[in-house]
């Protein structure tokens, strides 16, 4: 027995490899847009790796101190120890203003491809029974790592983030009853106070990190155990009693007909193996989101600090805006007029708390609610052609639209500026705009999709439903033992019970 | 492209543009960052191409989403790289036995039977196709000089750190290290290693 060998066997012997080795050989469908979610994955392995090296010189204080370094503009300057230790970092680190930026431009894809994951799942239906709970828990991730995003916004409390993050703030005290009470906890009391630094600095690299990693182990998990959904397959499969020495031609070593697993049998899962094939795959997906992010951090700043100066009580800059994703939602609060601000039974409820909580909220309500609207009585585990299902296209299409008719509310001055107009004038248009253009582009889909009936889809479920090559799936017309031209196993007879009128 | 996919798309884009190209206005230049070269030697802001010394949110979110796009089409590009290159013989194997859908001759062990992993086939998971490596000399050159540009960049990388440490040549330099690993990875797969599909019933654990 060679070293190695005593040494698996040592391991062996206490874990108990040897049992759980056979899940190396786990299915993982081999999709490109199923490897959005190993981009957002690594994501936040280089945002985790990133910032532990941030951490070892950032400095999470609003307390002055004197500058004295490279950066001309500040030298012999009282700024806060918060935002000199971002500037040294920058500026007088080697490779810290390459490190500093990754970890910004990490942060930005962690959200985008997440969100393109989520609309990846929206719009194939993956959502749908029984992923509802890995929905629900993909939909706080997102919430969670916005909001993760927005504390570090603020760490290097300069000019810029600082104006930001002070209507957060705001947003937070409009909270009728407990608004106090969650402004003090998040922001450590009026902001920008000597506590809010302290008190964020904490929440974004311990709190809401592992919040993060909980939450993302819990999906990865259901996800493990349920398995992936996977698309329209455009063959049979072999069957399980194919083995190795039976040819892949369909004809067993002893001449006999090999069992088939029906194209339409999604009691089955296949795809590439975890290891090696699809660990092979996820290198390859991990250097390239690796590589990406070293060309943005090496040409395009994010967050350049020393452009926008320390925070100052006393002013404000020309172009404020909050990060992108939450863009929307600073279009809400642009939007929603001061009249709409209500008092019932004592409590009053402000435009910002409309705007920035109730229709923030709603947004993620109505997203996390979405999989019992669309809800599914039995389990389906192939993903949906999103053309097959103009309904539900229509209604993600619509709220796209409506994100980005926020976000462009939003982004206001620049508009106004674009147009020559101003921002008060511009108003009633985004009011107007937010509730009709969903609707037009919804309708629009709706219709260029055949949901009103002229140009009718083939139903889901339809036993005439065009198969992925275009031709129809005869398949399944046809009972499972009939699909397998006279082989009947155990395999076709779970389909049977799994295919019920949900697809 | 089908008729719905193509509304689908145009109606995104009549919405996604016009918030783009707003989001793209955000900030006017602003002068660069003096830097007092008596405090460091390292030199963070010297590079060879001319670049924007700020960037708004609004502007930081349309490059974010554009470079994700071009990230997802460069894996899509690789992946299908990848499971094009590993079956180099398909259409010539393709052995159409009736009611099959693969045809490729699994590789034959000195004693009949076919090398894999053991962790491959278990009581509710088994293999559906199978191709062996093609071990094509084109493959090993590929590696060679990939394997040559990792360890050059590497190099430069660590040179850079220890001299002016500029951000634009670490960013230039790791991105060509990771992109040759990125090959690397995908010439070891495409052309070493044997191409499996496996399937597994969803209800084992």
């Amino acid at each position: 027995m060679s070293r190695i060998e005593r040494l698996y066997g040592w391991f062996d012997d206490r874990l108990g490899l040897e049992r759980s080795k056979s899940f190396l050989g786990k299915a993982f469908p081999a999709e490109d847009s199923y490897l959005l979610g190993e981009v957002a994955l690594f994501c936040f392995l280089v945002l985790v790796l990133t910032g532990i090296f941030l951490g070892f010189f950032f400095e999470p204080s609003t307390s002055d101190v004197e500058y004295e370094g490279s950066v001309a503009e500040y030298q012999g300057e009282e700024i806060p120890e918060a935002f000199a230790s971002v500037l040294n970092i920058t500026y007088d680190v080697p490779f810290g203003m390459l490190i500093r930026r990754m970890h910004h431009w990490a942060a930005h894809l962690f959200v985008a491809s997440m969100a393109l994951h989520m609309l990846r799942v929206f719009f194939t239906g993956a959502y749908r029974n029984p992923r509802e709970v890995n929905w629900l828990v993909g939909t706080a991730l997102a919430g969670t790592s916005m909001f993760a995003a927005y504390t570090g916004y603020a760490l290097p409390f300069d000019e810029f983030a600082s104006t930001a993050v002070g209507i957060g703030y705001n947003v937070a005290l409009s909270i009728p009853i407990v608004g106090e009470t969650a402004a003090y906890l998040v922001f450590g009391g009026n902001f920008p106070s000597s506590a809010t630094i302290p008190r964020f600095y904490f929440l974004h690299v311990l709190v809401l990190p592992l919040v993060i990693a909980g939450l993302l182990g819990l999906h990865m998990a259901i996800l493990i155990r349920q398995k992936h959904t996977e698309a329209q397959r455009d063959e049979d499969l072999p069957g399980p009693e194919r083995r190795a020495d039976d040819d892949a031609t369909g004809v067993a070593a002893d001449g006999a007909g090999v069992e088939r697993v029906d194209r339409d049998d999604d009691s089955i899962v296949a795809g590439l193996p975890a290891f090696p094939n699809q660990a092979a795959v996820s290198a390859v997906v991990f250097f390239l989101t690796l590589a990406t992010l070293s060309l943005l951090a090496g040409f395009l700043p994010v967050h350049n600090v020393a452009q926008y100066g320390p925070n100052d009580p006393a002013s404000t800059p020309s172009l404020i805006m909050p990060d992108w994703f939450l863009m929307w939602g600073y279009g809400f609060l642009k939007l929603v007029p001061a009249w709409m601000s209500f008092d019932l039974l004592g409590v009053h409820g402000s435009s910002e708390f409309i705007g920035g909580i109730v229709l923030t909220g709603l947004v993620f309500g109505v997203v996390a609610v979405w999989p019992f609207i669309d809800y599914e009585e039995e389990p389906v585990h192939f993903a949906a052609d999103p053309i097959e299902r103009p309904f539900q296209t229509a209604v993600g299409v619509a709220g796209v639209v409506f994100i980005l008719l926020a976000s462009l509310a939003g982004m206001d001055i620049i508009v106004a500026d674009i147009l020559g107009m101003t921002t008060a004038e511009l108003k009633p248009y985004f009011i107007a705009a937010l509730f009709a253009g969903p609707l037009a582009a919804g309708l629009t889909v709706y219709a260029g999709l055949g949901g009103f009936g002229d140009d009718a889809p083939a139903g889901e479920g339809s036993a005439d439903e065009p198969a992925a090559d275009g031709s129809a799936s005869d398949a399944a017309a046809e009972s499972p033992v009939d699909a397998t031209d006279g082989v009947t196993d155990s395999t076709t007879d779970d389909a049977s019970n799994d295919e019920g009128g949900d697809r | 492209m089908r008729r719905g996919t193509l509304v689908v798309v145009l109606v995104v884009s009549a919405f996604l543009l016009p918030t783009w190209y707003v989001a793209s206005q955000g900030e006017p230049p602003s002068e660069e960052v003096q830097i007092d070269g008596s405090v460091s030697e390292i030199r963070p802001l010297d590079g060879f191409v001319d670049t924007p010394n700020k960037l708004s949110p609004s502007q930081v979110g349309v490059i974010v989403w554009v470079a994700l796009l071009v990230l997802l089409g460069v894996l899509a590009f690789f992946h299908r790289f990848m499971n094009r290159a590993a079956r180099p013989s398909r259409g010539a194997t393709q052995a159409p036995a009736e009611g099959s859908g693969d045809g490729d001759v699994p590789e034959t062990a000195a004693d009949g039977g076919r090398a894999t992993f053991s962790w491959l086939e278990t009581e509710d998971r088994w293999i559906v196709e199978y191709v062996p490596a093609s071990d094509a000399i084109e493959g090993l050159i590929a590696m060679g000089t990939l394997t040559v540009l990792t360890i050059t960049f590497a190099a430069l990388f660590t040179g850079e750190y220890l001299t002016l440490a500029r951000t634009q040549y670490f960013g230039i330099y790791a991105f060509g290290m990771f992109m040759s690993l990125a090959g690397l990875t995908v010439s070891y797969y495409a052309w070493f290693m044997p191409h499996v599909e496996v399937a597994e019933r969803r209800d084992h654990r």
